[in-house]
């Protein structure tokens, strides 16, 4: 749930419906209550007002996992124990299988493998209730802080399909031979040193289809499918400056028929490059934007730039999302709800930087230098 | 066939391989640094189609400062002696020594006459020789890039004796800013 796909009304017909959260509301119904508003924040005080929130209810977010923990523990000790006593032909498990068998009419050999599976599966149970609980404070925390950092961008959720109508304008978009489509996207304004420009932040899911063919022992030939599930994000902008350019490596693209190698070795080792003609790309990669671009190649992995024949120009990574808070953002024990809430709402007020996305707006901004001053 | 013959034969079409490989990458490498040269050769001339605009833009104002503009002549000698065939840092490094002395010679010329500083032909022409003079920068260090990387080649073992019996390459000069490294009491001992 989002606040940008649904309509206002709908958004705060759900706001009012929500009760206020006190101290003496459960934890698991105070959980869900601002998972939902955080899902629904759509200014920055929303999302202030939900740390806030729980701030003062006045104990660590944490679910009580003692129940799960002793499920969990019960359920390993279980597993190893019949485990040893099956493997070292202990007495007590010839006991006991045959006391099962003698009530069950069930084979001995069964009980061997069946319980020790059993008790695993209980282990497998309390572990999956544990981590789901878990989860659930993660992503509560997660969706404030990355909705603190989007409002801080200025970046809005708008359908993906403003990026996916260019799915077959582009190369880069064009991965995958199964299945390829925009997951979703954000549409932000970036003020840079040359130029100001709205983007599209985006993140591309594509699926690559292999064929395998084994032959089994009966000698008999058998063909099988096997699905490669791969992410890649980017971002989107006007680029009016240059038609007809691809620069990437690891990925070839039919769009463009005329590849050309700068001077700079470590560049080509970094990107190969493709164009309508060769003179286009001789005109962009001067001396200093070749330079640019290696140390870019070196800082961003799997970058691609493409511009296509309607001046839209992608760069693309193999980061899975670039709309997202770097990983050690978030790992810090001093703003971790479930140890200080007071901490965690006063993290929720810092400037946040998207450090991905960040590199990639530096890059498009460079980019149009030659072009703008 | 024999597995010892198998053994010398698969171990003798190894030894080709690596030969043929490391013939051409040493190849390839020389080239990249020729192309590296003719790139610093192309912003060089380029900032020799702007030195005639600028000097005719400063000829009025700096007749008192007749240095700056014999510099500008010397300099666009200099440039257009640049050799295509082979690298020539020597006079490159004369060339750059030449350009820094012919920017700040403008810098001085244009503060003392404040209608030179607020012409926009001359801002214009002041702008695009310093950006020629960044590209220049980028591409001398593009070459030095690249001859690094051929002399990595051409002396890393084994591949030393490889260009010693088939390549026959000697090691290129690098650029180097003679001008700024004077300028330091530390010299390194390589």
């Amino acid at each position: 749930m989002s606040a940008d796909t649904l309509d206002q009304t709908t958004v705060e017909q759900i706001k009012a419906s929500l009760p206020k959260v006190t101290p003496r509301l459960s934890i698991e119904k105070a959980v869900w209550i601002w998972t939902v508003k955080a899902e629904l924040a759509q200014t920055l005080d929303d999302v202030y007002e939900v740390g806030a929130s729980m701030a003062d209810y006045g104990r660590p977010i944490r679910f009580d996992t003692k129940q799960e923990t002793f499920g969990l523990w019960s359920g390993l000790f279980s597993t190893a124990t019949f485990s040893y006593f099956m493997y070292s032909g202990h007495d007590i498990y010839g006991f006991l299988t045959a006391l099962a068998e003698a009530y069950t009419g069930i084979d001995r050999q069964w009980f061997g493998w069946g319980v020790p599976a059993v008790f695993a599966l209980i282990t497998l149970f309390w572990w999956r209730r544990r981590s789901n609980k878990e989860h659930k404070i993660s992503y509560l925390a997660d969706t404030l802080a990355n909705k603190v950092a989007m409002f801080q961008y200025g970046l809005k959720e708008v359908d993906a399909a403003v990026v996916g109508r260019h799915i077959n304008a582009f190369g880069e978009l064009r991965r995958g031979n199964h299945e390829r489509y925009i997951r979703n996207a954000h549409q932000g304004r970036h003020q840079g040193r040359n130029w100001s420009f709205v983007y599209e932040a985006y993140r591309l899911h594509y699926v690559d289809e292999e064929v395998v063919r084994t032959t089994g022992p009966d000698n008999e030939e058998r063909t099988e499918r096997r699905y490669h599930h791969y992410d890649r994000s980017g971002i989107m902008l006007p680029f009016p400056w240059v038609k007809g350019i691809h620069l990437c490596k690891g990925f070839e693209t039919t769009l463009y028929p005329a590849p050309y190698t700068p001077a700079s070795m470590q560049f080509n080792n970094h990107l190969h490059c493709r164009g309508v003609d060769d003179m286009t790309l001789a005109r962009l990669l001067t001396p200093k934007m070749v330079e640019r671009l290696t140390r870019a190649a070196q800082e961003i992995p799997g970058l691609c730039i493409e511009v296509n024949q309607e001046g839209q120009m992608l760069i693309a990574c193999s980061d899975r999302e670039v709309v997202v808070l770097p990983e050690d953002t978030r790992g810090n024990k001093n703003h971790d709800p479930r140890i200080t809430p007071a901490g965690f709402n006063e993290f929720l007020h810092y400037r946040f930087t998207m450090d991905r996305l960040d590199a990639l707006l530096r890059l498009a901004d460079d980019l149009a230098a030659p072009y703008t001053r | 066939m024999e597995l010892n013959t198998i053994i010398a034969l698969v171990g003798l079409a190894l030894v080709v391989m690596f030969v043929i490989t490391t013939y051409n990458g040493i190849v390839n490498a020389k080239n990249a640094v020729k192309r590296a040269w003719a790139s610093v050769l192309t912003q060089e001339r380029q900032k020799n189609k702007i030195l005639p605009d600028l000097q005719d833009a400063v000829s009025r104002y700096s007749e008192f400062e007749q240095s700056v503009q014999t510099q500008i002549t010397e300099l666009r000698s200099e440039v257009s002696k640049l050799k295509d065939s082979t690298p020539d840092v020597e006079r490159l490094q004369t060339v750059e020594a030449l350009s820094g002395k012919v920017l700040k010679g403008l810098q001085v010329t244009m503060e003392a006459y404040p209608d030179l500083k607020a012409s926009d032909l001359f801002q214009k022409l002041m702008r695009e020789i310093t950006e020629q003079q960044e590209q220049i920068g980028a591409a001398i260090r593009i070459y030095n890039h690249n001859v690094e990387a051929f002399n990595n080649q051409i002396q890393n073992f084994p591949n030393n004796v490889v260009n010693s019996l088939l390549n026959r390459e000697k090691e290129v000069e690098t650029f180097t800013d003679t001008g700024a490294s004077e300028g330091f009491e530390y010299q390194p001992n390589i």
